[in-house]
C-alpha cells in the first residue's frame, strides 16, 4: 500500500533522507522510531505530498505521488504533530468543510460528524471557534477530520501530543480497529510503548537512513534481547550516550 | 530593546543571505527590477508634474495641493496600516507569549512591538515620499539634498502618525468587543456624512473655487497646528528660505514625536498587559448556522466552489482587521464621490470634465489596485500555518486558485463597477465615454486581482503567524509597484487619446482607440498570463 524506492531529500546542502525504501502492506500498523533530527516527520511529509522528493520515488495505493498526486490525496489522511487549522472556523465549520473537499454526501458527512463528536467528547463545543480550542481538543478534532471520510492509508505524526490519558485511550483503540478494518497506518513517534503495544513491523531511522526494520521479535532476535527500548537504545546511541548509559 | 532588534535585524540578514547564497540570480533581479521599478515610478511621477506645470497657475497650485493632501492622506493610512500590525504583532502572534514569560520589563517589550510595527508599517511609505519629494525637488529646482533633509521631517511625522494608530488600537481593544466596533464604525460614517454634507454649500463651476481653500478636504489638510501639515509646511518654507519657521515646524514635530515615544514608555507596560490578558483568554462564544450557510447551501455553484468560498468569507467575516480595513477603503471612497456633484464638475467645459472621469476612473483603480494588494495578495499567506489543510485536499490547486480568483473579481469588481457608475452619472458622462470607462474597469480589475493573486501565490509565506507581513514584504512592494504602474499607464493612455481628441489633434479618433483598447487588452491578458502562470507553479512547487 506504501512503497518507496530509493527515496532522498536534501535540504539545502544536506541529505535528510538519504536511499530510504519501504514497503507497507494493506492492514499494516506500521511504525518509525528515531531520535531528534532523524528524518521521520520528513518521511511522512514526502509520503503526503508536502515535501518533493530530491530522489526517489513514492507510491501509495499504487499512484506515484508526483505524478498522480490528486489520486493519491483521496487515499490519504494526516494527522501532524501541531495541529494548525483555521482558527477563525467552529469545529463543526471545519468538519463540514473537510468533508465537502472529500465529498462525501451530505447525509453521511452529518452522520459521521455527530458521530465522532460524541465519541470524542467535543459536541458540547463544535460552534465555538477552533482558537478558543486548547491543545489536545484541537488534536482531536484533527483526528475526527480524518476519521469521517476514512482514508484507506493514514500517516500520523507523533499521535498522542497534547491528549489527556482518556483520549489516549480511545485513540489507541480506535487506530487498532481501523486497522482491522483494512487501514493502512504509518505512524511517527518517540513513545516507544506505543509502537511497542500497536505496531506490526517497526521501522528505526537514524540520520536519513533506514538502520533496522521488522516486527518486534525480529528485532530482539536481530539486535537485543529486552525492551524496544533496549533495541532503540542499542543502534541509535552515539558513542557518549553509550558511555553515560552503561555508566548508570 | 536593542537585543530584540538586532534579533529582527539579524534574521533578516540571515534569510537574505540565505535567498542569495541558494538562488542568487533571482535575488540579484529581484533587486534590480525593484530599484528599476522604483525609478520608473519616479520618472511617471516627474512626468505628471512637467504636465501640471505646462497648465501654468493651475498647475503650480495643483502641485502645492497634492503636497498638502499626500501628507493627510499617509498619515491616516499610515495609522490605520499601524494599528492593524500592532494588533497582529503584539496580541495575536505567540512570540509575545514567549517573551512575557522573559525576565524583561513589559513596558520594553510594549515599545519593542511599537518600534517593530513603526519599521514595518512605514517603509514602503517613506519609499514612496522619498521619490515624491524627489521628483518635487527635480521640478521646482532645488537642491538634492532636499530628499535627504525630508528625512529629518519623516521620523517623527511617522512616529506621530503611529501614535495615533496606537491609541486607536488600544481604545478599540480595551472598550470595543466586534459587536460595538460594527456599530462605532458605522456611527463615525454616518456622522462624517452630515458634517460633510452640511460643508458643501456652495455650487460652482469656477475651476479656481474647486482648487481654493474654501474646499474643506484641502483647508484641513493645511491647516497648521494640526501634525499632519507640519512636513509640507516646513518643506515649503524651507524651499521658500523661511528657514527659521521651517525649523518652529520641524522643531514641533521632533517634540511632539519624543512626547509620545516618552508616554509610551512610561505607561505603555499596563495597558500592554491589560489588553494581552483580556485578549488571550478564550471567550467560546458560539456560531449557529447562518444565512449565509443557508444561501451557499443551495446550489447554484459547484459543490467545491460553494465550500471554498463559505470558508473565505466566513474567515474574513471573522477578522475585524479584514472587514474594517475594508470599511475605511470604501469609506474614504464614498466621500469623494459624494463631492463630485458638490463641486458641480459636470458644468465644467468638456476638456475639463474628460480629465476628471478619467481622474476619477484612476482613483477607482487605484483603490482597486490598493485593496487588491491589500486583501488578494495574501489570499495564500492567509492560508498560513492550515496551508496542509489544502495541499493536502484531493482537489486541484487550480481550482482552489480559481475559487479565490473569482471571489476577489467578483468583490472588485462589482464595487468598482458602482463607483465609475457613481462617477460618470455624477459627471453625466456622455455614453462612449461610459462604455469606455466601464470597460477599462472590467479589464483593469481582471488584471489587478490577478497580478495580485499570481504574485500572491509566486510569494506566499505559509509560516508567518500574521498576514500583513505578506503584504509589508518585498513581494508586496513587486506587486504594489507593479498594479500601480499598470493603473498609471492605463489611464494615462486612454487620457491622452481624448484629450488630443477633444483639443482636435486627432483626426481618426475612431481608429486609434479601437486599435489601443485592442492593444492594451491584449498586453493585460499576456501579463495576467504569464503572473497566473509563474504564480501556480511556484505554489505547485511550494513544500509545506
Amino acid at each position: 500500500m506504501i512503497k518507496t524506492v530509493s527515496l532522498c531529500k536534501k535540504f539545502n546542502h544536506t541529505w535528510v533522507l538519504d536511499n530510504l525504501n519501504l514497503n507497507i502492506n494493506r492492514a499494516e500498523f506500521y511504525c518509525l522510531l528515531g531520535p531528534n533530527g532523524a528524518g521521520k516527520t520528513t518521511t511522512l511529509k514526502l509520503l503526503s505530498g508536502l515535501l518533493r522528493p530530491t530522489r526517489g520515488k513514492v507510491y501509495i495505493g499504487g499512484f506515484d505521488i508526483v505524478s498522480s498526486p490528486l489520486e493519491v490525496k483521496k487515499l490519504l489522511g494526516f494527522i501532524p504533530d501541531t495541529p494548525f487549522l483555521y482558527d477563525n472556523l467552529t469545529g463543526q465549520e471545519y468538519l463540514e468543510f473537510v468533508g465537502n473537499i472529500f465529498g462525501i454526501e451530505e447525509k453521511t458527512l452529518e452522520r459521521n460528524i455527530d458521530y465522532y463528536l460524541n465519541l470524542f467528547g467535543l459536541k458540547e463545543i463544535k460552534d465555538s471557534l477552533l482558537r478558543d480550542y486548547s491543545h489536545g481538543m484541537k488534536q482531536r478534532i484533527t483526528y475526527i477530520s480524518n476519521f469521517i471520510h476514512d482514508p484507506t492509508v493514514l500517516l500520523v505524526d507523533e499521535p498522542l501530543v497534547g491528549l489527556d490519558p482518556q483520549a489516549i485511550h480511545l485513540i489507541k483503540k480506535l487506530l487498532k480497529e481501523k486497522v482491522k478494518g483494512g487501514m493502512t497506518i504509518l505512524m511517527c513517534t518517540h513513545i516507544l510503548q506505543i509502537a511497542e503495544e500497536l505496531a506490526d513491523r517497526v521501522g528505526i531511522l537514524d540520520k536519513g537512513h533506514l538502520i533496522a526494520e521488522g516486527s518486534l521479535d525480529q528485532l530482539k532476535a536481530k539486535i537485543a534481547k529486552g525492551s524496544l527500548e533496549d533495541i532503540f537504545l542499542k543502534i541509535t546511541a552515539n558513542d557518549k550516550s553509550r558511555e553515560h548509559i552503561k555508566e548508570k | 530593546m536593542a537585543i530584540f532588534l538586532t534579533l529582527r535585524l539579524k534574521s533578516f540578514k540571515n534569510l537574505a543571505s540565505r535567498y542569495f547564497r541558494n538562488y542568487p540570480f533571482r535575488f540579484l533581479s529581484i533587486v534590480f527590477f525593484s530599484f528599476t521599478a522604483i525609478f520608473g515610478v519616479y520618472l511617471v511621477i516627474l512626468e505628471g508634474f512637467t504636465f501640471l506645470v505646462s497648465l501654468g497657475g493651475f498647475g503650480s497650485i495643483i502641485i502645492k495641493r497634492l503636497f498638502y493632501i499626500l501628507f493627510f492622506i499617509i498619515f491616516f493610512m499610515l495609522g490605520i496600516s499601524f494599528g492593524v500590525l500592532f494588533y497582529t504583532a503584539s496580541f495575536r502572534s505567540r512570540e509575545t507569549e514567549f517573551l512575557l514569560t522573559l525576565p524583561i520589563e513589559i513596558r520594553k517589550i510594549s515599545f519593542f512591538k511599537f518600534i517593530e510595527s513603526t519599521l514595518l508599517a512605514s517603509w514602503i511609505p517613506i519609499l514612496g515620499l522619498i521619490v515624491f519629494i524627489a521628483s518635487y525637488a527635480k521640478i521646482n529646482h532645488i537642491p538634492i539634498f532636499l530628499p535627504l533633509l525630508s528625512f529629518v521631517y519623516f521620523i517623527p511625522f511617522i512616529l506621530i502618525s503611529c501614535f495615533l494608530g496606537y491609541l486607536v488600537c488600544v481604545s478599540v481593544l480595551k472598550f470595543f468587543n466586534l459587536k460595538k466596533l460594527f456599530i462605532f464604525v458605522i456611527l463615525v460614517f454616518i456622522a462624517t456624512f452630515l458634517l460633510f454634507t452640511k460643508s458643501f454649500k456652495k455650487e460652482t463651476k469656477d475651476i479656481f473655487y474647486l482648487l481654493s481653500e474654501e474646499i474643506i478636504f484641502f483647508k484641513i489638510s493645511k491647516t497648521w497646528f494640526l501634525p499632519f501639515s507640519w512636513v509640507p509646511w516646513g518643506i515649503i518654507h524651507f524651499e521658500d528660505g523661511n528657514l527659521l519657521r521651517s525649523f518652529v515646524f520641524l522643531a514641533n514635530l521632533w517634540s511632539l514625536s519624543l512626547l509620545c515615544l516618552n508616554s509610551l514608555f512610561l505607561k505603555g507596560g499596563n495597558i500592554f498587559t491589560n489588553i494581552f490578558i483580556r485578549h488571550s483568554i478564550p471567550k467560546h462564544k458560539y456560531y449557529h448556522k447562518s444565512l449565509l450557510d443557508k444561501l451557499l447551501r443551495m446550489k447554484l455553484l459547484p459543490h467545491h466552489f460553494r465550500n471554498f468560498f463559505l470558508k473565505d468569507i466566513k474567515l474574513f467575516i471573522r477578522e475585524p482587521i479584514l472587514w474594517l480595513q475594508f470599511l475605511i477603503f470604501f469609506g474614504l471612497l464614498f466621500f469623494y464621490f459624494l463631492n463630485l456633484r458638490r463641486f458641480s464638475y459636470h458644468l465644467l467645459d468638456d476638456l475639463w470634465k474628460n480629465l476628471i472621469v478619467f481622474l476619477n476612473t484612476f482613483s477607482v483603480l487605484c483603490i482597486v489596485g490598493a485593496l487588491a494588494i491589500r486583501f488578494v495578495f495574501p489570499q495564500w499567506s492567509l492560508e498560513g500555518k492550515s496551508y496542509w489543510i489544502l495541499k493536502l485536499s484531493p482537489i486541484a490547486l487550480k481550482s482552489i486558485y480559481l475559487e479565490k480568483f473569482i471571489l476577489s473579481f467578483l468583490i472588485m469588481f462589482l464595487t468598482s463597477l458602482v463607483l465609475i457608475f457613481t462617477s460618470n452619472q455624477m459627471l453625466k458622462a456622455s455614453m462612449p465615454i461610459f462604455y469606455l470607462t466601464f470597460y477599462i474597469e472590467l479589464i483593469a480589475s481582471f488584471s489587478l486581482v490577478s497580478f495580485s493573486l499570481g504574485l500572491g501565490a509566486y510569494f506566499a509565506d505559509f509560516k508567518t503567524d500574521y498576514y500583513l507581513k505578506a503584504v509589508e514584504s518585498l513581494g508586496g512592494l513587486v506587486a504594489l509597484v507593479l498594479n500601480f504602474s499598470y493603473v498609471v499607464i492605463t489611464v494615462f493612455i486612454f487620457t491622452f487619446i481624448n484629450h488630443l481628441f477633444i483639443i482636435g489633434k486627432l483626426i481618426n479618433f475612431k481608429k486609434y482607440l479601437l486599435t489601443t483598447i485592442y492593444l492594451w487588452t491584449g498586453i493585460s491578458f499576456f501579463l495576467v498570463y504569464i503572473l497566473t502562470y509563474v504564480g501556480l507553479r511556484k505554489l505547485k512547487e511550494k513544500e509545506y
